[in-house]
């Protein structure tokens, strides 16, 4: 929180090693968010192209209410679901279901198998999108049910209730349990 | 069936979801935000600058007004750096000795904040930091729970997580070296923390005496709120404590604290690498192999497949890779024109494959005679038999062995 304030003031003053920084900072977080709602690297890697264009653009008016992380994901939950609805319009590309796993992990993965790894990933991408995006703002973009309700303009109880959906999914996907 | 919360901690602990980007891609993002930014403050001076330069100079008293802010500003930069307190410390000493010091020590603590990942307050982070290297011990109970190690000289990254037994040691590409050195300029840093108090507003405090150590301070605030205190021990000249704090919009108040410094201290990279206990296990052999592999640095020394009633079902390479320790390792990677299944196809397929290798443990199948043929540049033997599973699935099983070495 300290040091995004003074990267912010850094950055509104034109800082081009603030802008970096800010990028290296959280590029892994708005990365691995648009690329688990979007299953597609090449997709994840343009919302997040956008939302940092649109952050540099905006900086003179540019006035922080919560935290720059949260205000970052936001920005790519809001793009990535653009995305999916234009997608889901335009002719070809609406089955790709294959997820986007780079090869290098980072080091708590390493603490897991990779034989997990890979069917957890496979299971998330099979969870309708609506949960999915709860699931995946919930725990890891840290967002609360709260802001993620206010995001999305719905109430507190529908996110609530499609995490829960989501989880149970998730967890009769990798029990091998789910309906065909 | 495993509970709810087992997912809920693989993602939100283990960051399972978590994926690093590749140089090339922050190469392109970041050359696009940072040209665009570039191009508005360019678009924004060529705006501004004659402006105010013609609303200056049209007139004769701005002029002399104009000309009275400039010498200002020069003797304020020069108050900045120059000037003393009153009992003797003189800030633009201790940025001397924080520069010439060749390596430095210190404690980061913090309160405050809501990431239920991060240590703070429990938890507290040692760094040692020169030209050439910092490691960073993170502790939570007292104890190193992981260590972080970079070497800019010899351009490699060291990590180890005590609380798995495992590590990891990579070469840094240049890219990597020059992001690895920017990040000393953090916030975290004592050096740059006593640049961007200098060069920010800021007023002497009253003299203090921190652990039997007569100290004087100042304090300064970056626009946004967040507040700076710096204390110098007198007779040394060098920084003892460094306090930061912020108010979130939550009215939480978080704190950074800077202490325990050991100034002047030489950090040579064999005194201060990690050392890795021998059980530990090394997560870099997978980095090497893929390296050796896509640098065609392996050697095929089986080729196995499986036709399904008479199409390719699996196939698989075994290479064996020479790593950098002298060791040799064997390993099974899917050949060319290995098909890629799908959940539901592989659990069709499952059954099956599981019936094939009861049935080769009983006894071998039908021999159907063997075959040359060319792969990856080298001629194969292979050996054919013929299985019949119980619904009437042909498997012909083919194992390749190079013909030069039979």
């Amino acid at each position: 929180m300290i040091e995004d304030k003074i990267l912010l003031w850094k950055f509104k003053h034109g800082s081009s090693d603030a802008l970096s920084r800010i990028y290296e900072k959280y590029k892994s977080d708005l990365f691995s968010l648009a690329n688990s709602l979007l299953h597609d690297l090449n997709a994840a890697e343009d919302v997040v192209h956008d939302v940092f264009v649109s952050f540099v653009k905006s900086a003179d008016e540019f006035q922080l209410t919560g935290s720059l992380k949260g205000y970052l994901l936001t920005c790519v939950a809001n793009l990535s679901r653009d995305r999916v609805r234009a997608r889901k319009r335009a002719p070809i590309g609406m089955n790709k279901t294959d997820m986007a796993i780079p090869d290098c992990k980072i080091p708590s993965q390493a603490l897991i198998s990779a034989e997990e790894l890979h069917r957890l990933r496979e299971a998330i991408a099979k969870i309708p999108y609506e949960q999915r995006e709860v699931v995946i703002l919930h725990l890891q973009g840290r967002r609360t049910f709260r802001q993620i309700a206010e995001l999305q303009g719905i109430a507190v109880g529908t996110i609530q209730s499609r995490y829960r959906y989501g989880l149970e999914k998730l967890r009769s996907l990798l029990d091998g349990e789910v309906e065909k | 069936m495993k509970p709810i919360d087992w997912f809920e901690k693989l993602i939100r602990d283990l960051h399972v979801l978590d994926i690093n980007t590749s140089a090339e891609m922050d190469r392109r993002i970041l050359h696009d935000t940072l040209k665009v930014q570039q191009e508005l403050k360019q678009t924004k001076l060529a705006k501004t600058q004659p402006d105010i330069w013609r609303k200056i100079m049209k007139s004769s008293i701005t002029k002399v007004a104009a000309a009275a802010i400039i010498v200002v500003i020069g003797l304020g930069i020069l108050a900045i750096i120059d000037t003393g307190s009153k009992s003797g410390v003189v800030w633009a000493e201790v940025a001397r000795n924080v520069e010439a010091s060749p390596g430095v020590i210190w404690r980061l603590r913090g309160t405050g904040s809501r990431d239920p990942n991060d240590d703070w307050p429990n938890g507290y982070k040692i760094t040692w930091r020169s030209a050439a290297i910092t490691r960073t011990d993170n502790y939570r109970g007292g104890q190193i729970y992981r260590t972080i190690y970079l070497n800019y000289d010899a351009k490699t990254v060291i990590w180890v997580a005590n609380d798995a037994k495992k590590y990891n040691k990579e070469a840094m590409s240049d890219e990597q070296v020059q992001r690895a050195q920017a990040d000393k300029e953090r916030w975290t840093d004592p050096r740059s923390l006593l640049k961007l108090c200098l060069s920010l507003e800021h007023h002497e405090l009253s003299q203090k005496t921190i652990n039997g150590v007569l100290c004087e301070g100042i304090e300064a605030t970056v626009p946004g709120g967040v507040t700076g205190r710096m204390w110098i021990a007198v007779e040394t000249g060098y920084p003892v404590l460094v306090e930061v704090e912020a108010i979130d919009d939550g009215g939480i108040r978080h704190t950074s604290t800077l202490d325990q410094f050991q100034w002047n201290v030489e950090l040579s990279a064999g005194d201060v690498e990690p050392e890795i206990p021998a059980d530990y296990q090394s997560l870099s052999l997978e980095g090497e192999m893929k390296i050796l592999s896509e640098q065609g640095k392996k050697e095929l020394l089986k080729v196995e497949e499986i036709l399904r009633d008479g199409t390719i079902a699996w196939k698989v390479h075994v290479y064996k890779y020479e790593l950098s320790d002298g060791q040799t390792k064997e390993m099974r990677e899917g050949g060319d024109g290995m098909p890629v299944y799908s959940q539901d196809q592989f659990k069709e397929f499952k059954p099956k494959l599981e019936e094939f290798r009861q049935l080769r443990k009983a006894g071998p199948g039908e021999y159907l005679g063997s075959s040359e043929q060319a792969v990856e540049g080298r001629v194969f033997t292979f050996k054919r038999e013929k299985y019949l599973l119980s619904d009437g699935t042909e498997i012909i099983w083919s194992v390749g062995t190079p013909k030069d070495v039979q």
